[in-house]
């Protein structure tokens, strides 16, 4: 049986910093596609509203499900990030062959992903950190 | 993170522009090849990239080149009487290359190509980070 107590605990120290670390590395994976396929005919271009999805993370964060699964595991913090904050890119410059690529967007998009994506980790170590000089006996 | 989806897009996205750049090579090595007949003649080959679903359910696309095209200009005919080659009017049939399009093409191939290690650079770094969480 799971422990709500330990669960909710975990989710009070780590915050929206958890949350904020899937909707980035989804982000990554995303512009990663994009980038791939800048020299792909016909290619549409997709981008992450990571406004909504790390709301609708968070709101599911703060109002847990009362039904857990049997492994104990909060079942709804692992199903994926909606397609619905998915949407197609406008192409800033339309080219010829339909791609809606653009790569100088993608690599800042990309930048901005992965600092955002670093700084949420700090946080994490921060209050890891803080919770183990709390714990050590001096 | 699923790293495993960027890894495995960067890596489809990274072969795909080598074999560009492959047929970029043989394009500009044969630029100046002639044959007897049109037929024979050297046809600029150009690779065609198709998205591959890489995780449909996420909308995640790799690339894939799904076949190298030998389309473009006929070959150019060209008067030379003394070559071995020519034909019984003394014409041969030089390749239909564009050294100048394949020397773009092979700009547009290293950028790609560098972008998709950078990719695959930043995200190896970020995994690192992770795994190496609280032990620093």
């Amino acid at each position: 049986m799971a422990d709500p107590i330990a669960n909710s605990f975990t989710d009070k120290i780590f915050g929206i910093h958890a949350d904020s670390m899937r909707v980035h590395s989804r982000r990554l994976e995303l512009i990663a596609s994009n980038i791939a396929n800048a020299d792909t005919p016909g290619f549409q271009a997709k981008a992450l509203n990571f406004e909504t999805a790390l709301a609708e993370l968070a709101n599911r964060t703060s109002n847990p499900p009362s039904a857990r699964n049997t492994s104990g595991v909060n079942a709804s913090a692992n199903t994926p990030i909606g397609e619905n904050h998915v949407s197609f890119r406008t192409a800033s410059q339309p080219s010829l062959d339909g791609n809606t690529v653009d790569v100088s967007r993608e690599q800042a998009d990309f930048a901005d992903a992965s600092l955002r994506y670093q700084a949420s980790l700090r946080m994490i170590e921060g209050r890891m950190r803080a919770m183990l000089a709390a714990l050590r006996p001096e | 993170m699923s790293s495993n989806a960027i890894f495995n897009i960067a890596a489809q996205a990274m072969a795909a522009q080598s074999v560009r750049l492959n047929t970029i090579t043989s394009n500009l090595a044969n630029a100046d090849s002639v044959a007897a007949s049109p037929d024979e003649a050297y046809h600029a080959r150009q690779p065609v990239f198709v998205p591959t679903d890489v995780d449909a359910e996420r909308g995640l696309s790799g690339v894939s080149v799904q076949e190298i095209s030998e389309q473009g200009p006929p070959p150019q005919k060209q008067y030379m009487p003394g070559h071995p080659l020519a034909d019984p009017d003394g014409y041969v049939f030089a390749s239909n290359v564009n050294p100048v399009e394949e020397m773009v093409n092979m700009i547009s191939t290293a950028r790609s190509y560098q972008n998709m290690v950078e990719v695959m650079n930043t995200t190896k770094e970020l995994m690192n980070r992770t795994l190496n969480m609280g032990n620093n």
